[in-house]
């Protein structure tokens, strides 16, 4: 059914191209459809037992290189990497396969990040400047009836191992990593995998932002005496970000009911 | 009760729930309004993207609301291009993802400085960056509404309603000038019923589609209004 609409010009606050309006639109909607209200019967799910297999790519990071070779060693814990958690009240098992797509991550990343990146087999190599080993230090998720709203929710914190190339640990950076997804978007399943996939993303944006900044991440890379550090650490000093701060504190567990949105979860650790 | 005056009363019943579809009315109120800080306008070749604000935020935009804007404003006359959303984070990796995306305006020209973020921001095309911020509530509800069925047959008695309030806001930032151009929002209030008399008649309010569709419109107004 038609509305009545009105549109009244104020006063600008700057003379020239400011210009604000306001419209103000009643409406009066008819309903001309009877739909039939649904109830919708509960379904057993008992047996159910959802697999999440990521097996995407990675956007190519836009990031200037270090002038670095570094060595990345992939452990099987990582490029294997399962999770599997039964939730009691369901008895619905989740489990979340990674391992795959931890590689893919962690290539795209370094692969941008550093000007030459050579797979190492451990955590010592020859001609080399810098050894990388990231691994995953845990995974927890949330389903929208845990968190009471509509989102899927995944949390992964990775830890990267920065070593000398003679196999000296210089530092234990931890990266966490959170996403969701809007469950009315996807179904169940497929909004859990979106939201993992997210989660990932955000990890691989905190290391590479962490790269460009002066933290931990990128004064363990670089190595105390790197000539880079000081001046490119000196104009970043002002730079501020939450996810930055977090870098530079000591891992804790993840908490046990993550209700909790990311951000607040990540300024705990 | 003798079956020749049952029968009537059930067709009398039946009449009475057709005419409650046909003719009642779930209300609403919408209110659209825009501010706009410098003039607009695009050109051949150059696009919108939508993007909702991050949930690092708090916020909770919800995804469908969203699609429906980025849908409606490539509709009708003064239509506009939109470069998809996830294309576009996925050329500016990482710097357009949910915690690293600018948070205001003021954030435009550290984004832009950094490697290759602005020739691939100009070889999308993308001139404006539209931040949607908001979502739709329930904000009361009442009634009763009860069903049986039995040997006979069924039937619904009662009524219930709710009031949904939708309230989004578009914030448009003009990458070519590097400001914000300004802001339009839409806030839809409604109040949704189903009384039912044997069969139940839901007279649904749909704010949220009203506040995509209004904020949709203004949008394509905001940004072509300076367009030859």
């Amino acid at each position: 059914m038609g509305g009545r609409a009105q549109k009244t010009s104020l006063p600008g606050h700057d003379a020239a191209a400011a210009r604000s309006y306001v419209s103000q639109t009643m409406t009066i909607t008819t309903s001309n459809k009877a739909t039939a209200i649904l109830l919708a019967a509960g379904l057993a799910l008992s047996g159910c037992s959802p697999s999440i297999e990521v097996t995407t790519t990675f956007p190519e990071p836009l990031v200037d290189a270090l002038p670095l070779t570094a060595g990345i060693y992939y452990t099987d814990a990582l490029t294997n990497y399962t999770y599997n958690e039964e939730l009691p009240m369901d008895n619905i098992d989740w489990t979340f396969s990674i391992g795959a797509a931890n590689q893919l991550l962690f290539e795209s990343i370094f692969n941008e990040t550093f000007a030459t990146v050579i797979a190492v087999d451990g955590p010592s190599a020859d001609g080399i400047d810098v050894i990388l080993e990231p691994a995953i230090q845990a995974l927890e998720f949330s389903l929208p009836r845990q968190s009471r709203n509509n989102q899927y929710a995944v949390w992964i914190r990775y830890t990267i191992n920065v070593y000398s190339p003679d196999g000296k640990l210089r530092s234990t950076v931890p990266v966490p990593g959170y996403g969701e997804v809007d469950s009315r978007r996807l179904k169940g399943k497929e909004s859990m995998r979106e939201a993992t996939v997210w989660a990932m993303r955000d990890a691989a944006s905190i290391i590479i932002e962490s790269l460009t900044k002066d933290t931990a991440l990128r004064r363990a890379v670089m190595g105390e005496n790197s000539p880079g550090e000081g001046t490119q650490a000196a104009d970043l000093a002002d730079s501020d970000g939450p996810d930055m701060e977090a870098l530079e504190s000591t891992p804790e567990p993840l908490p046990e009911n993550p209700t909790i949105v990311g951000e607040e979860f990540i300024s705990e650790s | 009760m003798s079956p020749e005056f049952s029968l009537p009363m059930t067709r009398l019943r039946a009449c009475l729930s057709v005419s409650l579809c046909l003719f009642a009315t779930a209300c609403m109120t919408t209110r659209v309004e825009g501010l706009k800080n410098t003039s607009t306008g695009i050109g051949d070749g150059q696009s919108i993207v939508i993007v909702e604000a991050s949930y690092h935020t708090g916020n909770q935009t919800e995804d469908k609301f969203v699609d429906c804007v980025t849908r409606e404003v490539q509709k009708g006359s003064a239509k506009l291009a939109v470069f998809p959303d996830q294309k576009f984070a996925d050329a500016l990796f990482p710097w357009f993802e949910p915690r690293t995306m600018p948070q205001g305006p003021n954030a435009l020209p550290e984004l832009m400085a950094k490697p290759g973020v602005a020739t691939r921001i100009r070889e999308s095309g993308v001139r404006y960056i539209v931040w949607i911020n908001g979502n739709t509530e329930r904000t009361s509800g009442g009634g009763s509404l009860s069903c049986a069925v039995g040997p006979g047959g069924g039937g619904c008695y009662g009524l219930a309603w709710w009031e949904n309030d939708s309230s989004y806001e578009a914030s448009i930032w003009d990458i070519e000038d590097g400001e914000s151009a300004g802001a339009v929002s839409a806030a839809v209030r409604g109040t949704s019923m189903i009384p039912a008399l044997v069969v139940p008649v839901p007279l649904i309010a749909r704010t949220q589609s009203a506040a995509c569709k209004g904020l949709a419109k203004e949008l394509r107004n905001f940004i072509n209004e300076g367009s030859t």
